[in-house]
């Protein structure tokens, strides 16, 4: 069994029965409803026979763009077992990054809520691949083009498997940012599940009676991998909140679910080590057994953290969106380094290599590369064979992060190999914010860089000059990160935007970032011999 | 003093929403795209637009429309 709708919903192991809970869903008022794998299975079947009612001889692109709500997982899961192409979109999304997205993929079907309804609805003129918008919400469908979900999910649309999904089929869609140019489609085939369940076992050695909670957005490479496909396909019963980040409701949360597995981001822990004190004394933490991050690197400090507060491990992880699943770990029965990613997983073989291409020394910054063929290995950019091929050399991937690895073979994080900006555990593409800030009148010139943050690791920072007649201000600075916000994302907005004289950028017009950011930190700005004359 | 009314073009700008109409009772979960960081982009152009500024505990404490708008007329 190859599909991973089908693997999610109806492998589960022997020890357990299609009556057990899948999913246990978290309200925002905390009302709790439960999903069992039966369940799952019967409602990711109705959305299944809904779109396999309209078959087609190329890949179609089914997205989900919703607020956390339960049915995502049917419709991720359905569009999976039907054999499209499914693909969860960050709900803050704007319009311009919605668009990006959307011609990288056309979609075939969306499925949305009613309120976000009316943000797809302005586009419907730019989306002409778009057959049909289904609305949870709606009582009935309002034409053709616009339909119920409440409908479908409660239709006869008979559905069983009788085809074989090929293990290299195109299963999921995901994005991610570059330094240049629009987001990437990166695809992943149906045949990753492999490497998700394996990864899922080796990294967080679950039992049948463990409670898990993954509290990535289903949006995120790790909320799919590892907050739908890895937990469901080994039969463990996880958690899902609807509301977002509060310490005292998480940990409200983790004490009263009886969360055993808890994977999350270093950011939510160093927001959560800032409330260090009173919401920690009188919690009963004794049924967790151990914490899990990924995103960005895990600082010492919170690991010292959550041993002497919680009374917990903490175990770092490193993957990306290409690899598709954990590739660096710390895990139960390796031992830890702190600061210190950890070690590669079964099968996986990272190198660190020098610019020039060979192995670098032990304990020498290098580019972190991964010898090819582990099952979950992005199979393209859509549309975009020349970018997948550069990140290639000889039988190796290159992520684009900097690493070095210790005698003992333990991997340290040291940071990217390109512009890229990675803040709290998103990649944000210095690009897209430049462009949508010169959609704005007053802004003549714009450079966008990362900085270090104690908070969120990086944090954006642009800087701007102004075209003749325009002022200053505090608003306008305001105005810049309302328009970043609505129009790509709020995770993108600039958290400063600075008033520059001019952009540096070197003699063939490239905005030369290194000299932005080594002003803003304070540092010498290096060699400026090939900035342009001004 | 301020209204609601004051407060209702600054929610408008912030979420991209022409048609919204902000009330006391209404929370983030009530308003499309209020999240954790829209609410910090929130939070500074509310100071600007009324000329105060907010500390990181009070920020903490708010729950709903109604508790900005009363911390901003503490404010002034």
């Amino acid at each position: 069994m190859t599909n991973i709708g089908l693997l999610c919903t109806q492998s589960i192991p022997s020890n357990t029965g299609s009556d057990k809970v899948a999913l246990r869903w978290i309200d925002k008022d905390l009302t709790t409803r439960e999903f069992t794998y039966q369940t799952l299975d019967q409602t990711s079947n109705r959305i299944a026979g809904f779109l396999r009612q309209f078959p087609s001889a190329n890949p179609e692109y089914v997205y989900i763009y919703s607020p956390r709500t339960p049915e995502i997982y049917s419709i991720f899961l359905g569009a999976l077992k039907s054999g499209k192409v499914g693909s969860i979109l960050f709900p803050n999304f704007g319009e311009d990054a919605l668009l990006d997205r959307f011609s990288v993929a056309p979609p075939s079907t969306i499925f949305t809520t009613f309120p976000y309804m009316e943000r797809l609805v302005k586009l419907f003129d730019r989306l002409p691949s778009l057959k049909h918008l289904v609305v949870q919400g709606l009582d009935n469908d309002l034409s053709d083009r616009f339909l119920s979900l409440d409908k479908i999910l409660s239709a006869d649309f008979a559905w069983e498997s009788n085809t074989i999904t090929p293990p290299t089929q195109p299963a999921i869609l995901h994005f991610t940012s570059g330094s240049t140019g629009k987001p990437k489609g990166v695809l992943h085939v149906h045949g990753a599940a492999g490497s998700h369940s394996q990864s899922f076992l080796e990294v967080f050695q679950p039992e049948p009676e463990d409670i898990y909670w993954c509290t990535a957005d289903p949006a995120w490479v790790t909320g799919t991998t590892y907050g739908i496909i890895a937990p469901f396909a080994c039969g463990i019963t996880q958690i899902q909140y609807a509301g977002q980040f509060d310490p005292e409701i998480w940990a409200e949360i983790i004490q009263n679910q009886k969360v055993t597995l808890l994977y999350t981001a270093p950011t939510v822990l160093r927001m959560m080590a800032r409330y260090d004190g009173e919401i920690y004394k009188n919690l009963d933490l004794s049924k967790l057994k151990r914490i899990y991050s990924v995103g960005e690197p895990l600082n010492p400090v919170i690991f010292d953290w959550g041993e002497r507060v919680l009374g917990k491990r903490i175990y770092d992880t490193w993957f990306q969106t290409e690899t598709g699943s954990i590739m660096i770990a710390n895990r139960p029965g390796v031992p830890i380094k702190t600061g210190s990613m950890g070690k590669p997983l079964c099968n996986i073989e990272p190198k660190i290599l020098t610019e020039a291409g060979n192995e670098a020394q032990v304990g020498e910054v290098g580019r972190l590369a991964l010898k090819t063929g582990w099952p979950s290995m992005f199979m393209g950019y859509v549309n975009q064979n020349d970018a997948y091929q550069s990140k290639f050399e000889k039988g190796y991937y290159i992520s684009g992060d900097l690493a070095k690895v210790d005698e003992d073979g333990h991997y340290y994080f040291v940071g990217r190999d390109d512009d890229v900006i990675n803040t709290s555990g998103h990649l944000v593409s210095p690009f897209e914010v430049e462009n949508s800030i010169l959609e704005l009148a007053e802004v003549a010139e714009v450079g966008v860089v990362g900085a270090p943050d104690e908070l969120t690791w990086e944090k954006v920072i642009a800087f701007v000059t102004l075209k003749d007649g325009h002022t200053w201000s505090k608003s306008l600075e305001i105005k810049i990160r309302v328009y970043v916000s609505n129009r790509v994302s709020p995770i993108a907005s600039p958290n400063e935007v600075i008033k520059v004289e001019s952009i540096p950028k070197n003699k063939s017009g490239k905005i030369l970032r290194r000299i932005l950011r080594n002003s803003y930190l304070g540092l010498p700005l290096g060699d400026t011999s090939t900035m342009e004359e001004r | 003093m301020i209204t609601i009314d004051l407060m209702n073009p600054v929610f408008r700008t912030v979420f991209d929403n022409d048609k919204l109409e902000v009330t006391e009772a209404m929370t983030a979960d009530d308003v499309i795209g209020w999240d954790s960081l829209s609410h910090m982009i929130l939070i500074s152009a509310l100071e600007e637009e009324f000329q105060v500024s907010f500390t990181q505990k009070e920020i903490r404490k708010l729950k709903s429309v109604g508790d900005l708008l009363d911390l901003i007329n503490s404010k002034l």
